[in-house]
């Protein structure tokens, strides 16, 4: 299997002088395409930093990050955000749902950035929810819904383009056991059915083990 | 690329959603009410010109100057004591050769002659349209000067209301106010008197002539001049101004009666003036073309209650002199900007400027209240992009790219900030009206009034309210906008700007 995604010897430093923090230190990583690998650690051990700038957030201080075998920070913002909104998907802990939109316009959000037609991006856009159960609730905005249906409806967002890299950062974290079960089902789905490469950074042992690899993260290194 | 009607149609969801609604609900109600002051203001203005005209008969060119020939044996003529002239009368002079033509069409307007009285308590607005060079030409009559040494008797006035509102001293010489008793005095009497048919400004031979010529102005100006010199040839006088605007031309003509049913708020009669029919001829056909050239346009005469005319004659510099020569060769007193040292002129300029200077207060309060509102609203606008870092997080995580949250900010903001101009503007207008220019020109006339107790001409100021819009100075009403233009762009793009340049991650941990 090739890489989809590879770090190499990437580090990320904040701040200067006294406020200097190293969240990520020499960070080597690859990515296959269709692996479900979680990401645990301790809070503050550098997680988020690292699926960050696995996807294509956040510029690491040194080091390289290969995107399909692409430089992901040598590229443009434009291309930079192109690589984003097709190829990346990305699902928040607080799911990160614009709260003026509807679910469906939500979950078609992405396809905006990429100049489909209305009618059309609306129409796929349902579709996605009704994949997630989620139909009945097209026209209800975020704080109508429950927490598990923000969150389907996070992931159906982030898989309205089918992205080869989904990029999940806890979840569950936000979730009861019941619920964050059937978001991980879902993310366990996509892994078989889409093919999808997923990055899942959590907490929870239980979760961590859904995966078909598990990475951790301590102090800013692999371990 | 994310596209506009996208951009829009996102942000009107974010205003419904924000409930947004209500305020854009309040900006409605808010320029609807400014829009319906401003056509109140407008409507008053046509109430108060109605009154003004069919109450008061006084307006612009409502003002009915017959200009007839009697024969010198004529019965009319004849007429030994003083009488108004009756239905009769009128009918017998509009049947006489020539005056029917005139009659119809001729409306006589002295743009060029202001008599000016207590110009230190009032300056008629239309002079603040002046620059300060066109002040140079003042003409003195009530002053002993040459008409006492017998050189001439013949006197121009005005035909206007002022027409007889002084009342000729034949001993001395000169008019003094009007008596009622006094009329018959006119009687037969011959008089040379300043008309001016074309009125200020209004014909313009270039512009609105039959000879206009686009293609050659060579030949258009050869084809006026040649027309001019056919009008003019016979006329007595006419100032060398008359390239580009008609000046007055002094004509003699003989009173011979009033009438007395076209009063106006002075409750003074017009009055029936002879004058050769050649001239009488002439001047129809010159009102012919004026009226073809869509007319003049109404002009300011003020009353003058003390006994004391003056006419100042309102022309470029360059024909100063021209003019003051010919003015003198009528027997007249002239004095200038540049050859007398009379207070006059540095008195109307004192009080020209006075008047004008109170302009700058309202556009420098104005200029200074929309600059400081448009840094409020770059506030405001700022915090909104502020409120909204997460949601740009957002967007920059599913593939907005940087142009994109740009766009949907600047889109944001100029409506927001473009909402805000036009009601600033609409504002600043009505500021000017209220707080600046037209009030200090209002109140000035109202002290007047209050101060002669002439209500009537209190109402005719109201009626006048508009003409003080249309001569304030286009950059003054122009300088808000100006200001308002780029702070507002400034305004609208830099939050947007700003919005851009969020670092995704940053604005997720928000």
């Amino acid at each position: 299997m090739s890489d989809m995604t590879q770090l190499l010897d990437v580090t990320v430093v904040y701040g200067k002088k006294k406020n200097r923090v190293v969240p990520l230190k020499n960070v080597d990583f690859s990515l296959e395409k269709s692996e479900f690998v979680t990401v645990t650690g301790r809070s503050g051990s550098g997680k988020t930093t690292f699926v960050q700038v696995c996807g294509g957030l956040l510029t690491p201080t040194t080091g390289q990050v290969l995107f399909e075998k692409a430089d992901l920070y040598k590229v443009n913002d434009t291309r930079l955000s192109e690589i984003r909104n097709r190829a990346i998907g990305f699902v928040f802990q607080s799911f990160n749902l614009i709260e003026y939109l509807t679910a469906s316009e939500n979950v078609a959000l992405p396809l905006l950035f990429r100049k489909i037609p209305a009618d059309e991006r609306m129409e796929k856009a349902y579709e996605m929810l009704k994949s997630m159960n989620l139909d009945h609730r097209a026209s209800h905005y975020p704080s109508e819904l429950s927490g598990g249906e923000c969150q389907r409806v996070a992931i159906a967002r982030a898989l309205i383009t089918d992205p080869t890299l989904i990029i999940a950062d806890e979840p569950t974290g936000n979730l009861d056991y019941e619920t964050g079960k059937t978001v991980m089902d879902i993310f366990s789905k996509i892994s078989a059915e889409k093919k999808a490469a997923i990055l899942l950074v959590t907490h929870n042992p239980w979760v961590a083990k859904v995966g078909t690899r598990s990475i951790r993260i301590e102090k800013g290194r692999l371990v | 690329m994310i596209t506009f009607k996208d951009i829009v149609s996102l942000n009107r969801k974010k205003a419904k959603k924000r409930k947004l609604a209500g305020k854009k609900k309040s900006f409605a109600v808010l320029f609807t009410f400014l829009f319906s002051l401003i056509m109140l203001i407008n409507a008053s203005y046509g109430i108060g010109k109605i009154v003004r005209e069919f109450i008061f008969d006084t307006g612009y060119p409502r003002q009915p100057m017959l200009i007839i020939r009697p024969d010198l044996d004529s019965e009319l003529r004849q007429k030994s004591e003083y009488r108004y002239i009756d239905d009769e009368d009128i009918e017998k002079i509009e049947k006489m050769e020539g005056v029917s033509a005139i009659q119809k069409e001729i409306h006589f307007s002295s743009g060029h002659f202001f008599v000016l009285n207590r110009f230190s308590h009032i300056v008629p607005e239309f002079l603040l349209g002046y620059e300060d060079s066109f002040f140079n030409l003042y003409v003195e009559k009530n002053e002993k000067s040459e008409l006492e040494n017998g050189e001439t008797d013949t006197i121009p006035i005005l035909l206007s209301e002022n027409m007889f509102f002084l009342k000729y001293v034949p001993e001395k010489k000169y008019f003094i106010r009007r008596e009622k008793e006094e009329k018959a005095k006119f009687l037969g009497k011959d008089f040379n008197i300043i008309i001016d048919p074309f009125c200020r400004e209004s014909f313009r031979w270039k512009r609105n002539s039959g000879y206009r010529n686009p293609v050659n102005p060579v030949l258009e100006i050869e084809a006026i001049k040649k027309r001019q010199a056919e009008i003019f040839k016979d006329f007595e006088y006419h100032s060398p101004g008359m390239l580009s605007y008609c000046h007055p031309l002094v004509l003699k003509f003989t009173i011979v009666g009033f009438i007395k049913d076209k009063a106006h708020f002075s409750n003074m009669p017009y009055g029936y003036g002879v004058i050769p029919s050649d001239k009488a001829k002439m001047i129809s056909e010159i009102v012919k073309m004026r009226m073809a050239a869509k007319g003049g346009r109404r002009s300011y005469i003020s009353n003058n209650r003390h006994g004391r005319s003056f006419l100042l004659v309102i022309c470029p510099e360059k024909y100063q002199e021209k003019l003051e020569s010919e003015i003198k060769k009528m027997g007249l007193k002239a004095h200038t900007g540049k050859t007398s040292n009379f207070k006059f002129f540095s008195e109307i300029k004192k009080a020209v400027k006075k008047e004008k200077s109170l302009i700058y207060i309202p556009a420098f309060i104005l200029s200074a209240f929309s600059f400081f509102m448009m840094l409020s609203i770059y506030k405001i606008l700022s915090l909104n992009v502020k409120d909204a870092v997460r949601e740009i997080g957002i967007m920059r995580c599913i593939g907005a790219t940087s142009r994109d949250i740009s766009r949907v900010f600047r889109h944001l903001c100029f409506y927001d900030v473009f909402k805000v101009f036009f009601a600033a503007l609409v504002l600043s207008d009505i500021t000017l009206m209220f707080i600046g220019y037209k009030t200090s020109v209002l109140f000035n006339r109202m002290s007047y009034d209050l101060a002669t107790g002439d209500i009537g001409v209190l109402i005719t100021a109201v009626g006048d309210f508009s003409a003080t819009w249309l001569i304030a100075p286009l950059w003054i009403q122009l300088l808000p906008v100006l200001i308002l233009i780029p702070v507002t762009l400034l305004a609208a793009y830099l939050p947007s700007r700003k919005a851009s340049k969020i670092d995704p991650v940053m604005a997720m941990k928000a």
